[in-house]
């Protein structure tokens, strides 16, 4: 078939250049960042543990400012057709159950089992995080073949595990940030890479976004 | 490879010349792989002029093949392109006889 018109090519193009602007990248690491800075501030303030999702919520808000203010008016909008809408839709689907049933599961263990049990050294949340991420990560990689997906959740799925063996090892609180701030820093630096990159690749158009 | 220049003029006068130039064949193949697309997507993503675009995007429009549409988004303009239930099936045409083409000079 003539390379012009490789329709697949095109529409895996489509979906890839979404995720060229880092904004994504950014958000997971200032995600591992707000639940190492809740970690901390549960130190000096006594804090429960729903804080982490008040603290995550301006990341979310940040992503989609930035894709409104830098992304869209670079490289525009599209909307796909419904084959690839479907697939999109099947994949949410997916994550959504995915954590979800993440959620019940340790809704359940927490009811169910005494608080010692946990503390006792089972790793069950640890190990449900690290399926979790793994999981989730590996399908949206697959599914968007952006490959470094797959490395981001290798490095969100350990972060938790990580932080539970140094915890229960006999380091410092402060030293069992590690894992969540190296990551932070991982995953912000490579955004912000992209970021710079995607700004310099993709300028504004001269004329301006929908000029017709 | 065909066996005389007549059969191979037909396979090639076959190829809709509306399509057939490159820059509207960029515009064409791009808006068939998506449902639709903004100007500033279809000028990333096909390396054209905003003039080239849309002086190609005027000729797709006037032949029936692709919907301008110009909306607002808040007080922004918002103009999305697709292309017309014609404008398919005139591409899906256009890739059928392209490989013919290409099948017959390969032979």
């Amino acid at each position: 078939m003539h390379p012009l018109i490789d329709i697949e090519s095109i529409q895996r193009r489509a979906v890839l250049i979404t995720f060229e602007d880092g904004l994504l990248d950014c958000a997971l690491g200032l995600s591992l960042a707000s639940i190492a800075l809740a970690i901390t501030l549960e130190r000096i303030i006594p804090l429960e543990d729903w804080w982490i999702a008040i603290l995550s919520l301006p990341l979310f808000a940040l992503f989609i400012v930035g894709k409104r203010l830098i992304t869209w008016p670079r490289i525009g909008r599209v909307e796909f057709r419904n084959p690839k809408k479907r697939s999109l839709r099947r994949l949410l689907l997916f994550l959504s159950l995915l954590t979800g049933l993440a959620l019940a599961v340790t809704g359940a263990i927490l009811s169910f089992f005494p608080p010692d049990w946990i503390r006792g050294g089972t790793y069950l949340f640890p190990l449900l995080w690290f399926v979790f991420f793994t999981l989730g990560f590996a399908v949206l990689g697959y599914a968007t073949d952006v490959i470094r997906f797959h490395s981001y959740g290798l490095i969100m799925a350990i972060s938790l595990p990580a932080q539970q063996v140094l915890r229960y090892s006999g380091f410092s609180w402060q030293f069992c940030l590690i894992p969540f701030l190296a990551g932070a820093v991982i995953l912000t630096g490579a955004g912000c890479f992209l970021l710079v990159r995607f700004l310099r690749r993709y300028p504004v158009p001269e004329q301006g976004p929908n000029h017709a | 490879m065909p066996e005389n220049r007549g059969e191979m003029a037909e396979i090639v006068s076959a190829l809709d010349p509306l399509i057939h130039a490159p820059a509207r064949l960029l515009i064409m193949s791009h808006l068939f792989a998506v449902e639709r697309a903004d100007y500033t997507w279809l000028l990333q993503m096909t390396r054209l002029t905003w003039g080239n675009l849309a002086s190609h995007l005027a000729k797709l429009e006037q032949a029936g093949y692709v919907l301008i549409e110009k909306k607002y988004q808040g007080k922004k303009p918002l103009t999305m392109v697709r292309l017309t239930d014609r404008g398919w099936n005139a591409f899906r045409e256009y890739r059928a006889a392209l490989e013919q083409a290409v099948h017959a000079l390969n032979g």
